[in-house]
């Protein structure tokens, strides 16, 4: 994936070699997720995910627009992705940013984590536009995975501000668009509890990298290639930068906790056998298991902080009122 | 509004098969002799499509060229009058990104088929067109240019052959969907090399239990082996009736 940047030789054969042996560069097993550190920033969307040296931060934003179309029953949700071209080791190719863009949308798009339909204000007039940015900070492998939990974890934390219709003034309303727009009363946040998106399930991507054991680099010759059948493959998970750029081929799965697999890519390279796919979407499992306890924790975290500085004790509906006097 | 039965009780789809069966297939090869160097038409069902295959030529720009390897380009055309929707057009402007991520799937695909490196300083470009849609685009599109490219004479590892699956009800899978199938079933398509269960492309876009997956991979894996087997038997019989047909020049 990484193009313009070549290691040499010797630091491709020493790489080889490590994971022939089951080693890694950085200390890890073969099968060992580097560790996840998610900030959540103070406003509702602003998201900050560290996977190992990779650093990918999300800015979840809204705005109130006419629908499309043909669906006026659904909201927006678009995906930009900014690839900063002086993350040095990393000259961005524009399929690269093709990949995540498409991938990031086939496993929160089109598995319908993101309930649209919740997100229509007036059919056929106005809807909410989810727009997610991504900004790759620092750059050490792995981005499918880091960006895809980066964008699920900003759309859980963020809020939409509350809207009510305006009906009275409806009637004098006419098509005019501006008087339209003066139908809506968007509350800021300090009137009223903004509400959280409504997101079905939590897809979470895993990308395996598949390695064969006797190759050198790169071009597998015609030799290895007849006898890779009797060798066994690599596999590798999340692997980093390195890693990545020596992979023959790379499998990513998205699948959620109630093991639903919303998307397998194979994008050529390396034949793998079915089995050993079979294996590592079981292996999935687990670490999307992991995965999503510690998004809901880290979310629960934040949550109960935000409620320290509330003082829920006047807020509280609940005193000494009689049920007669409502 | 009466919906037609996928898949009916009796175990019968839209179209009258089976679970377990693909249309019919049909393809030639070497069906523009003059202005490439290999080519192909595939049908199965109602999709249609046509792969040229031109290479390894000089590359036309100096940049690709590469001095270990051929350099491959395919270029994908879907025009508007494939499909036969009214709404074509919004469709096609929508897929354009998914056409250029399909066109990077099958340069890698058939990046680690062909043995690049017997043709340094070359290009190899393949032009797909697809004459008529009705489902297994993506799986007949790779079947076409497995086919060109054999037809060219391009060295390969072997055959890469390509079929969907889908799954009914989350449990019943059925083999090789055609349009109306797409829309309403979770499906996965997967390229298999020769007749073995190496994969070398799975997609999958659909919602699917993973309980399944195992049962999806099995029947796509022994359909994309059926396919090869038909494919094979073309080749081989248009391969005989060249020969005899140099026989006769060379007699005459």
């Amino acid at each position: 994936m990484v193009k313009g940047v070549v290691l040499s030789r010797n630091e491709q054969e020493f790489l080889l070699q490590l994971l022939a042996q089951g080693k890694r560069l950085d200390g890890r097993e073969i099968e060992q997720f580097r560790d996840v550190e998610i900030k959540l920033g103070e406003e509702y969307g602003y998201v900050d995910v560290k996977l190992g040296r990779s650093r990918v931060v999300v800015r979840i934003s809204s705005e109130i627009v006419k629908p499309f179309e043909d669906r006026p029953f659904e909201g927006i949700f678009n995906i930009n992705i900014e690839l900063n071209s002086n993350l040095l080791l990393f000259s961005s190719s524009d399929n690269d940013e093709l990949l995540i863009q498409r991938m990031i949308e086939k496993s929160i798009k089109r598995s319908n984590s993101l309930d649209l339909e919740s997100l229509c204000i007036i059919a056929g007039k106005f809807c909410w536009s989810i727009k997610a940015d991504l900004h790759f900070i620092e750059f050490d492998g792995n981005f499918i995975d880091i960006s895809n939990l980066a964008v699920i974890v900003g759309l859980l934390h963020f809020k939409l501000n509350n809207v009510t219709i305006n009906n009275n003034q409806n009637a004098s309303g006419g098509s005019n668009n501006d008087q339209q727009y003066a139908n809506l009363i968007i509350h800021p946040i300090n009137e009223i509890d903004p509400i959280s998106l409504s997101i079905l399930h939590i897809p979470i991507s895993i990308t395996f990298s598949f390695y064969t054991s006797t190759s050198s680099g790169g071009d597998t010759g015609d030799n290895d290639k007849d006898n890779d059948k009797d060798q066994s493959v690599i596999c590798l998970l999340d692997a980093s930068l390195k890693e990545e750029m020596l992979r023959q081929s790379f499998l990513i799965i998205t699948m959620n906790k109630n093991k639903e697999v919303c998307q397998i890519l194979k994008n050529g390279g390396l034949p793998i056998d079915a089995l050993t796919i079979l294996n590592c979407c079981n292996r999935a499992v687990k670490i999307v298991d992991e995965l999503t306890e510690k998004i809901k924790s880290t979310l629960k975290e934040d949550q109960l902080r935000r409620l320290e500085n509330v003082p829920l004790d006047e807020l509280r509906a609940e005193n000494a009122r009689q049920t007669n006097e409502l | 509004m009466s919906r037609q039965e996928i898949y009916s009780p009796e175990g019968l789809r839209v179209d009258g098969r089976r679970w377990n069966e693909i249309r019919r297939l049909s393809c030639k090869i070497n069906t523009h002799p003059i202005s490439c160097d290999g080519s192909s038409y595939l049908q199965i069902g109602n999709t249609k499509v046509m792969t040229m295959v031109h290479g390894p030529i000089e590359p036309k720009n100096k940049s690709s060229l590469l001095q270990d390897r051929a350099y491959l380009t395919v270029n994908l055309n879907i025009p508007s009058f494939s499909f036969f929707n009214a709404t074509t057009n919004k469709k096609l402007s929508k897929n354009s990104k998914k056409i250029l991520e399909l066109q990077v799937s099958l340069v890698n695909i058939f990046q680690d088929l062909i043995i690049l490196k017997n043709y340094p300083r070359t290009q190899i470009i393949i032009n797909t067109i697809v004459l008529n849609q009705d489902g297994s685009l993506i799986s007949s599109i790779i079947n076409s240019i497995s086919l060109a490219l054999i037809d060219s004479g391009i060295s390969m590892y072997d055959y890469i052959s390509s079929v969907n699956c889908g799954l009914f009800n989350s449990k019943f899978p059925i083999l090789d969907l055609n349009y109306l199938e797409e829309l309403d079933l979770p499906f996965l398509t997967i390229a298999i090399i020769g007749k073995s269960e190496n994969v070398s492309f799975l997609l999958l876009e659909n919602n699917l239990p993973l309980d399944a997956l195992e049962k999806i991979l099995a029947i796509s894996i022994s359909g994309s082996h059926r396919i090869k087997d038909l494919m094979d038997n073309q080749v081989k019989k248009s391969s005989k009736l060249r020969i005899k047909s140099i026989n006769e020049q060379s007699i005459n």
